[in-house]
């Protein structure tokens, strides 16, 4: 072949004439479609690649080794991998609503069209003119977060913020809402293994051929794992026809689902595992209806943990120039995208895996300057082979540094004897050996062991039901993962009742994979890079050292190593044994690196999925909600209810004109309210009353059939809980109305009281709020209403429906349920309809009522008339309001026990002094009262101790015309007549108001019995 | 006497007609099951016998001791919770779907409490090849035939919203929840059908 030719160096600008593309495209091989060319830009720049392409292997095909600038210091950095673990060739993707910063060049699929740009640079990415970090680097080593922007304090905001948030920009999130659709979903099954590699694929070809449920994840586009980036054969066969036949035969097994671009990324709670798909990253658009990621809960059986393992880099002078690159990186862009990474290659080495990667770029048409192995004994097989290759090998030498502007030029190492050398080169494979992805097994606690045979950490003690096998385990041949991978597949499928002994084992390489320890090279040449994505070198693990951060969990919050968005997948073993160098403790002694989700960065639109805007939580709508949607109401949400507020009418200039207007017409005619939101409960059984008679402070056993009652629920601690209504409609059944925002917490309790406190009695409840359309009907002419709008022969006279009674009617033949009740204070009834019928009853109301000025109210209005008859509710209701505080002491029975009444009797909840229900009316009979103003007495000072009480609620009152409120006073009663301020502080408001009885209207209580 | 007319519970939430992929057969049918009499039935204390007996002798119909549906003719039984069923008839119409409760309370007598709930649940009835893969997206059990074959139920969230899900024969899958929240599950599901195509039929 010939070789490539390195384009020419020179600055970027917009009118450069476009290159030839893919000068350093193999002739052959490589798993890509060279019979179709994909079109891209990045930074503008069109250039062309192939399916089976990444962003970062098309980038090197078309020579390009920079990539983007880094974190803090600005250098130049370039593709150091060639997947999941890259640190440094971080691009923003598409544009617009789409742009997508920090996405992995290396996992990026490339797409006709595909738009990169580099990250955080300016103004060029060659010319960089923040590459001056460099020069400030002192300033910006560990822990420059707290200590170099620390003082003045004034400074904070306008100097050190701005700067630390452009420095710290990697990428810019996009400015406008998501367009795209984003889903969750649910997965089961009996055998989930994670990673499609050897090991992945033959514990899933195990199982499911054993006839188990499996579901198999693997993060990239193929199968196959490292099968696709090395030049091997399985079976005697090349590599890639080999899983041609796998992924044929899992296809066929009906019990299997192979999920590719899916990445599992946390073991949850119970042992789910979290997963990412990303349906549609690798298109230019997701297709109509498809969404862009989906985010999967796999609830597993087992999980055989197959995810293969992570090629650690070197730490050394200048180990992060463009051109640096992982020696298995190295052979992925060889062989499975048939790219060559450069020309002249030094390989520097800590064992045999970086010899692959010699052979392989030989093979390739490269030159090799030199191998640096860290060995002093190098095996006779890889000196055979350098010797057959006419390769220069330095034994027991190291790489000292790098040089080069925006690209490695040339690389200094030094031989066992300490001379060094300069050698040219464009590319340098580095290989210290590999850390097994064993995240998965630590996400629930479980701590990785260091192990001493491959220098790496292997999973420790497993979570429930997880194996592993194959590179996740630290065991790094193809044979072996083959072998481990059947091995797993068959023990998690016997363990969930599918008994096998599963496959053959292919033939494989099976070399041994000599290692020394390589981490770190110190007293090199320029920085040396630990932690590529933020910046963190030796020196700031030194200084973390120096300043006593040596814990690792220390180290790594202080330097913020492991803290950038690759969570450290080629940082922190190696960060880890820099610091065990200086402790001089060991690894294990040192510490140990764990890994919490996700695994990958997830994007928020994946978890919210289609929950958000409008659609962030489920609505509740009542059976009249469509009528008051098109009666002019606007709602208002409460809970998840949307419930009408007030229906505004033509010629009203605000919301006051409506609910002033509302309120009048309840006291003046008749007004119809919607309370279909209220908790209903319908309690039965023969031992509904005694439950009840606990669960309320009042007596409820003693209520008649076909008679309501106002109940008070205490907390435990004798607060007031809710409050409601209890109708009794026979002997052995009772409903119960709620607070709408306490339906579920009261639903609760009750359940509570009876399965835990009272398991004995036969009774049992049943949330039926949804069965009602309930509306009120309140007002002087509600009697009349009704008698025009029940079926005929209802008798609803005084003497057989008095107030607190209750009754079954009907309305054009529907039961329907009629409570006389009033929380207005007017003669007012509740109509409870099956929900079938609440938009006709509606009607039928309206028609008919028609003539007596009824008026449908909101929760507005409601708020209006209650406050005006001074009974408690959400205000008051507050969690630190007793019955008695609220004037209802009296119905504490005395007689019977209930929860909440021995404490309520606690010396500080019967304290005369305590804050009760008062109302206040302005002194000078106009200014507004606030709801939350404290109250002082007049002339006190204004501080804590002083505070009388507070307003609970407020109101203008339409009856009265002037403002009026509830409020909970020390002394209240004793008050009655005196001058109160009413302080707001956060509002400005400071009114003086007079305390009087809570009840405004109707004190003596005659209406609603008329 | 007045004429009132009923609205179901999804009535002007489901539109009918082709949603999401226009292509092909759809993945998933959606009709409302709006005319149900529905009724709760709570099982008191020591009488499970009785209670077992009297739906046999009234209705032929087995009660589901554990999660789980059963029919007979018109009248279905779904498993909601210990002690507690509901109860189904699709053969009674309008008004009279009131009577439904009244005769099954006066057959049980004291061996369960028994409670209208008429128009209290919003049910949608699934039928098509795309079934599981939309309840998936929505809800987090296992809906494989082995787990959960014709006759099975189970109570769950779907979307968030609290649910009773059960399947009546092979064909069919139920799915019921308060009324109130029909219009967000009538959406969720139509939402996670699109990429199968979904198509609704006025129940």
């Amino acid at each position: 072949m010939n070789a490539p030719q390195r384009p020419a160096a020179g600055p970027a600008s917009l009118s450069r004439p476009e290159a030839p593309t893919q000068r350093w495209r193999l002739k052959q091989g490589g798993l890509i479609d060279r019979g179709q060319a994909l079109s891209f830009r990045f930074d503008g720049r069109r250039m062309t690649g192939h399916p089976g392409d990444t962003l970062a292997s098309a980038l090197l095909a078309n020579g390009v080794h920079l990539v983007g600038r880094s974190f803090k210091y600005h250098r130049p950095r370039g593709i150091l991998s060639a997947g999941p673990e890259e640190p440094n060739a971080l691009v923003e993707l598409r544009g617009g609503a789409r742009r997508e910063p920090n996405t992995r060049a290396t996992q990026v699929e490339l797409f006709e069209g595909l738009e990169a740009r580099s990250q955080n640079r300016w103004p060029s990415l060659r010319f960089d003119l923040a590459a001056v970090n460099g020069l400030a680097a002192p300033l910006l080593a560990a822990g420059f977060y707290y200590k170099t922007f620390m003082w003045p304090a004034a400074f904070w905001e306008k100097l050190y913020e701005p700067f630390i948030r452009r420095a710290a920009g990697l990428g810019r999130a996009p400015g406008s809402a998501d367009p795209d659709q984003y889903e969750r979903s649910h997965l089961h099954c009996d055998v989930l293994v994670v990673g499609g590699g050897a090991a992945g694929l033959m514990a899933a070809l195990a199982a499911g051929r054993a006839g188990a449920r499996v579901v198999l994840l693997e993060e990239d586009c193929a199968l196959g794992g490292r099968l696709l980036s090395e030049s091997e054969s399985v079976d005697d066969r090349p590599a890639a026809e080999w899983l041609n036949g796998m992924a044929a035969e899992l296809a066929s097994l009906p019990g299997v689902r192979v999920m590719l671009r899916t990445s599992a990324f946390g073991l949850l709670d119970g042992g789910v595992v979290a997963a990412l798909e990303r349906v549609s990253d690798h298109l230019p658009l997701p297709p109509p209806h498809l969404p862009r990621q989906r985010y999967w809960k796999i609830f597993a059986r087992r999980v055989v943990l197959a995810a293969g393992a992570i090629e650690r880099p070197v730490v050394f002078g200048g180990n992060d120039r463009p051109g640096v690159m992982l020696a298995g990186a190295v052979r992925s862009y060889l062989n499975r995208y048939a790219v060559l990474p450069g020309r002249r290659a030094v390989v520097f080495c800590g064992g045999d895996e970086g010899w692959r990667s010699v052979a392989d770029l030989a093979a390739s048409g490269a030159r090799i300057e030199a191998v640096v192995d860290a060995r002093p004994e190098v095996p006779q097989a890889q000196a055979q082979l350098a010797a057959r290759l006419g390769v220069r090998l330095v034994a027991g030498g190291r790489v000292l540094g790098t040089q080069g502007r925006s690209r490695v030029a040339s690389v200094r190492f030094a031989d066992a004897q300490g001379r060094e050398e300069d050698v040219g080169a464009d590319l340098l494979a580095v290989s210290g050996g590999w850390n097994p992805s064993l995240h998965l097994s630590c996400h629930l606690g479980g701590r990785p062991r260091w192990d001493e045979r491959i220098h790496a950490f292997v999973p420790g003690d497993l979570p429930p039901g997880m194996g592993v096998a194959g590179a996740a385990g630290g065991q790094f041949t193809t044979h072996a993962a083959l072998a481990e991978g059947a091995r797993e597949g068959v023990a998690a499928a016997r363990d969930c009742g599918f008994p096998t002994n599963g496959p053959d084992i292919p033939r494989a390489e099976d070399a041994p994979r000599e290692l020394v320890p390589l981490f770190h090279v110190p007293h090199g040449r320029g920085k040396a890079f630990v932690d590529y994505q933020h910046d963190v070198t030796d020196k700031d693990v030194a200084l973390a050292h120096r300043e006593g951060f040596r814990s690792v969990e220390h180290l790594k919050r202080y330097t913020t190593l492991g803290m950038a968005t690759d969570q450290g997948k080629t940082a922190n073993v190696t960060g880890l044994a820099v610091m065990a160098n200086i402790t001089g403790l060991g690894i294990p002694g040192t510490g140990t690196t764990t890994a919490r989700p996700p695994w990958t960065p997830v994007s928020i639109g994946a978890i919210a999925g289609p929950h958000r805007g409008k659609r962030f939580r489920p609505a509740r709508r009542t059976p009249l909600h469509d009528w008051e949607a098109a009666h002019g109401a606007s709602f208002v949400e409460v809970g998840l209810w949307y419930r009408a507020q007030w229906y505004a009418r033509p010629g009203e200039a605000g919301w006051r004109d409506s609910v002033d207007r509302e309120a009048l017409a309840v006291r003046a005619g008749a007004g119809v309210c919607d309370v279909s939101t209220l908790g209903k409960i319908e309690v039965t059984g023969p031992d509904a009353a005694a439950l009840l008679d606990l669960a309320y402070a009042n007596s409820i056993s003693n209520l008649a059939v076909g008679r309501v009652r106002y109940g008070l629920m205490l907390r435990e601690d004798g607060f007031v809980m809710d409050d409601g209504t209890v109708a009794r409609l026979a002997p052995d059944r009772f409903f119960v109305t709620t607070t709408t925002v306490n339906a579920g917490k009261v639903m609760q309790h009750l359940e509570f009281c009876h399965q835990v406190l009272r398991p004995h009695l036969d009774v049992s409840l049943l949330s039926v709020t949804d069965a009602w359309a309930q509306v009120s009907i309140a007002g002087p002419n509600a009697r009349k209403i009704l008698e025009a709008a029940l079926d005929p022969g209802t008798d609803l006279s005084n003497a057989a429906l008095p107030h607190m009674a209750c009754t079954e009617v009907s309305i054009g033949g529907v039961p329907t349920r009629l409570y006389r009740l009033s929380f207005s204070g007017e003669l007012a009834y509740e109509l409870g309809v099956p929900a079938d019928y609440g938009e006709a009853t509606m009607g039928l109301l309206m028609e008919r009522g028609a003539p007596f000025g009824l008026t449908p109210y909101g929760t507005e209005a409601l708020g209006v008339l209650r406050i005006e008859k001074g009974h408690p509710a959400g205000g008051e209701l507050n969690g630190q309001t007793t019955a008695r505080d609220l004037g209802l002491g009296k119905m504490v029975s005395q007689r019977k026990d209930c929860i909440g009444r021995r404490l309520a009797e606690r010396p500080a909840l019967i304290d005369p002094m305590r804050p009760v229900l008062v109302g206040l009316k302005p002194a000078d009979g106009s200014a507004p009262i606030r709801a939350g103003s404290h109250l002082y007495a007049p002339g006190a000072e204004t501080h804590t101790a002083n505070g009388l009480g507070y307003v609970t609620s407020a109101c203008f009152s339409p009856t009265l015309g002037h403002p009026i409120a509830l409020a909970v006073l020390a002394d209240g009663a004793a008050r009655v007549g005196q001058r109160i301020r009413v302080l707001d502080p956060v509002r400005n408001g400071d009114v003086e108001a007079e305390v009087c009885s809570p009840v405004f209207v109707d004190p003596e209580g005659g209406r609603p019995r008329g | 006497m007045a004429d009132l007319a009923m609205r179901t519970p999804l009535a002007g939430h489901l539109k009918a007609g082709r949603h999401g992929r226009a292509e092909g057969t759809p993945g998933l049918h959606v009709t409302e099951r709006g005319h149900l009499a529905t009724a709760a039935i709570a099982l008191r204390a020591g009488q499970q016998a009785a209670l077992a007996a009297a739906l046999r002798d009234g209705f032929g119909l087995d009660l589901p001791q554990r999660p789980g549906c059963a029919g007979s003719g018109a009248v279905e039984l779904v498993w909601n919770g210990p002690g507690q069923w509901l109860a189904l008839d699709s053969a009674r119409e309008g008004i009279g779907r009131f009577g439904f409760a009244r005769e099954l309370a006066a057959r049980l007598g004291a061996a369960a409490s028994v409670t209208d709930l008429t128009g209290a649940r919003a049910v949608l009835r699934l039928t098509g090849p795309a079934v599981r893969d939309t309840l998936a997206k929505l809800l987090p059990v296992d809906l494989h035939e082995s787990v959960f074959p014709a006759g099975a139920a189970t109570l769950t969230l779907a979307s968030h919203i609290g649910v009773t899900l059960w399947r009546p024969d092979e064909a069919a899958w139920d799915i019921a929840c308060y009324r109130s929240f029909g219009e967000s599950l009538a959406h969720a599901v139509v939402e996670a059908a699109a990429e199968f195509g979904c198509e609704v039929t006025a129940g």
